[in-house]
């Protein structure tokens, strides 16, 4: 099909690249703002804006919290439809977990429920949610979403396309096609180390945008190769799941035989049994981690078999010291309280795996790095865009003669996918400072702002690449432009009207969490106002580099052969 | 990108936005559904052809590990980081290869080998 390697490697890049690079640039742009998930978070949900808290006391707090759970409502209809008929009155609680990181104000805490009378499944559970405020207890409102680590964190890697888990397969081919497209675009060039120091913004649209999209590829290609596969490594009990399918007598087998040699209660035993105290288990816990040189905080809780015999506790340490993400949990017999079991050092694999995890879930209390990554993260955005934009360049004038669409729609798709998806994110944000407090299914409306006004810049993209056909620039991108710095405005300034902290305040008190998002949002406006700018000049053939784009590719052997 | 055409003077296929190829490489005896079968078979070798190919590394790789005495969350482990890497290399293999039909033959033919054999060694594992 390809007379050269080379040749296969650059219709791999093209082609593989246009199609899923639309999601990559989901994948990028949201996988970036999870970085500071939580603190969007706090931005949205303005009743949490206090201090990250501790773990606080299971026996005298959490204990009665836990009891008053309930399983969620559509969790039980499924579960119905499950069983094929009504469930048993009395849900057994099978276990309890509570977990929070060096970022979380609040604690989440969640039950789940034994389904006892599904004939196909033995283990078949329901879950319970609360979230509450670890200081007094209180309930946090139910339908509350926290935007940050509720709808743009799993939509980096789901899309939110729960169906057959869809959107975990879209995520997982974009990303081997970004493995793949590095190794390609690292073929297509040879001077791979001039690309890094390569930039020309004056020259026409087409040299410059390619010198960014090599730029970005180039300077962050540990940082997007590292992120496209240890995506795929944390995902790759869904994406190859050999032990739920094949290779489940195998997997039985070991499951069975680990929780022996653990001590770890595989079933409940059906005995009734009091818990031990779990805040001497977590004392005991918090010693021994101190005892092997990691002193630390508990990050994870959980109570197993809740209510039995067999029951145990396992805490977890919080992994806010290090890249690694190890739990180095310690196991507690529930009715005694005493030790079961310590986690021993982990092994090479399962190292490594550790390592990768925690590198992708940056768990670690370190502001710099963290926002390094937001940087690589946008770089990527960025190689994407451009690799649209480039394609668009290179094929519009020769569609234009040939008059074909092809570019055109190119073009409309990637508005939609670079200011489209950040105007999406900017009104649901808006929506979110918009909605009364106590309106019913505020998430909801939160989410249909999100899509409702992801839509309306597809329809504006569609509209407004119209003069693409005579191979010029498509309004599109300016008009967007301009929408994304007022709605980001927009959205300072009603975080100001309706909780009081306006920037003054929080740069002032040190609140970082707020005052954060809100400078990242005046930043994107001012950009966006410079880009719109520029763009005017173009469109209307004025400032330095109109001129050279008019003077034009076709004459340029030296684009050609780019 | 694109750097292949340096050396052109008529640039008119760098433009032409169709595969991105040279005017010339396909015979003018082959229609041209012939070559958009090719493509469609290439892209499908490459994806499920190589996701059959990598499940069979998986399985083997992981039974075979076991039967040499690695516990199975470490041999499963170990294949899970590996998958990918191997996935890469076979997803750009697809499309660097001359012969198609080889590909075939090796990812589709290559991950039923390996994942028979996997489920044969697992007869004797568990």
């Amino acid at each position: 099909m390809f007379p050269t390697f080379r040749l296969s490697m650059t219709w791999l890049h093209t082609w593989f690249g246009l199609v899923l690079g639309y999601v990559l640039m989901v994948c990028f742009f949201f996988g970036s703002l999870s970085v500071f998930d939580r603190e969007i978070d706090r931005w949205a949900v303005p009743e949490t804006r206090f201090a990250p808290q501790t773990m606080p006391s299971y026996d005298k707090l959490l204990a009665p919290i836990f009891a008053a759970i309930e399983p969620e409502e559509e969790e039980l209809v499924a579960a119905r439809a499950r069983v094929g008929g009504p469930l048993p009155a009395l849900k057994p609680v099978m276990n309890y977990g509570a977990y929070t990181t060096h970022r979380d104000p609040v604690l989440s805490l969640f039950a789940e429920y034994a389904i006892t009378n599904n004939p196909n499944d033995p283990d078949d559970h329901v879950h319970g949610h609360v979230t509450i405020d670890p200081r007094s207890g209180k309930l946090l409102p139910h339908d509350q979403l926290k935007i940050g680590s509720e709808f743009f964190y799993p939509m980096h890697y789901s899309l939110h396309l729960t169906w057959m888990n869809l959107g975990y397969w879209v995520v997982a081919t974009a990303a081997l096609v970004m493995l793949a497209a590095l190794v390609s675009g690292v073929v297509m060039h040879r001077k791979i180390f001039r690309e890094l120091f390569t930039f020309r913004p004056k020259k026409h649209a087409q040299r410059s945008t390619l010198d960014l999209h090599n730029l970005t590829g180039v300077v962050a290609l540990p940082f997007h190769f590292i992120f496209a596969l240890s995506g795929l490594t944390i995902f790759a009990g869904i994406y190859l799941p050999v032990s739920e399918t094949m290779l489940q007598p195998l997997a039985q087998k070991h499951a069975m035989a680990e929780a022996q040699a653990k001590g770890l209660a595989f079933k409940p035993s059906g005995q009734a049994a009091p818990l031990a105290s779990v805040d001497a288990m977590v004392l005991e816990a918090k010693r021994r981690w101190a005892a092997r040189g990691m002193p630390g905080e508990v990050g994870f809780l959980q109570v197993n078999h809740v209510g039995d015999a067999n029951s145990y506790v396992s805490i977890f340490r919080a992994g806010s010291d290090r890249v690694t993400l190890v739990g180095q949990a310690v196991h507690f017999d529930g009715p005694t309280g005493r030790v079961i079991r310590e986690e021993p050092p982990t092994t090479l694999a399962t190292g490594i795996n550790e390592f990768l995890t925690g590198l992708h879930l940056q768990h670690f209390e370190h502001w710099l790095l963290r926002w390094f990554y937001v940087l690589g993260g946008l770089m990527g955005c960025v190689c994407i865009a451009t690799g649209f934009i480039f394609f668009v360049e290179k094929r519009k004038k020769q569609h234009a003669r040939a008059g074909v669409g092809g570019s055109r729609w190119v073009d409309a798709l990637a508005v939609t996918t670079v200011t489209g998806m950040v105007l999406a994110a900017l009104a649901m944000l808006v929506a979110n400072r918009l909605l009364p407090a106590d309106v019913a299914h505020r998430g909801d409306w939160e989410r249909a702002a999100f899509w409702g006004a992801w839509l309306v810049t597809l329809a504006h993209a569609f509209w407004r690449t119209a003069p693409v056909l005579q191979a010029r620039l498509a309004p599109a991108w300016r008009e967007q432009c301009w929408a994304v710095a007022g709605l980001a405005v927009l959205a300072v300034l009603l975080n100001w009207a309706t909780t009081g902290d306006h920037l003054v305040k929080t740069i002032g008190s040190g609140y970082w969490p707020v005052a954060g998002l809100d400078l990242a949002l005046l930043a994107s406006a001012a950009l966006a106002l410079v880009a719109a700018r520029k763009l005017r000049l173009r469109e209307r053939g004025l400032g330095p580099m109109a001129a050279r784009d008019a003077a034009n590719v076709d004459a340029s052997p030296e684009v050609a052969g780019a | 990108m694109f750097q292949h055409q340096h050396n052109h003077t008529a640039g008119n296929e760098v433009r032409n936005g169709s595969l991105e190829l040279p005017a010339s490489p396909t015979p003018p005896s082959i229609r041209p559904s012939h070559a958009a079968r090719q493509v469609v078979s290439r892209i499908a070798a490459a994806l499920l052809g190589g996701y059959a190919f990598v499940w069979g590394v998986a399985t083997f790789g992981i039974t075979a590990l076991v039967a040499l005495g690695v516990d199975y969350g470490e041999a499963r482990t170990t294949l899970m980081l590996l998958a990918f890497l191997v996935y890469l290399g076979v997803f750009v293999w697809a499309f660097a290869a001359a012969s198609l039909a080889r590909v075939w033959v090796v990812l589709a033919g290559g991950g039923t080998s390996l994942t028979v054999g996997a489920w044969a060694l697992q007869r004797f594992l568990a």
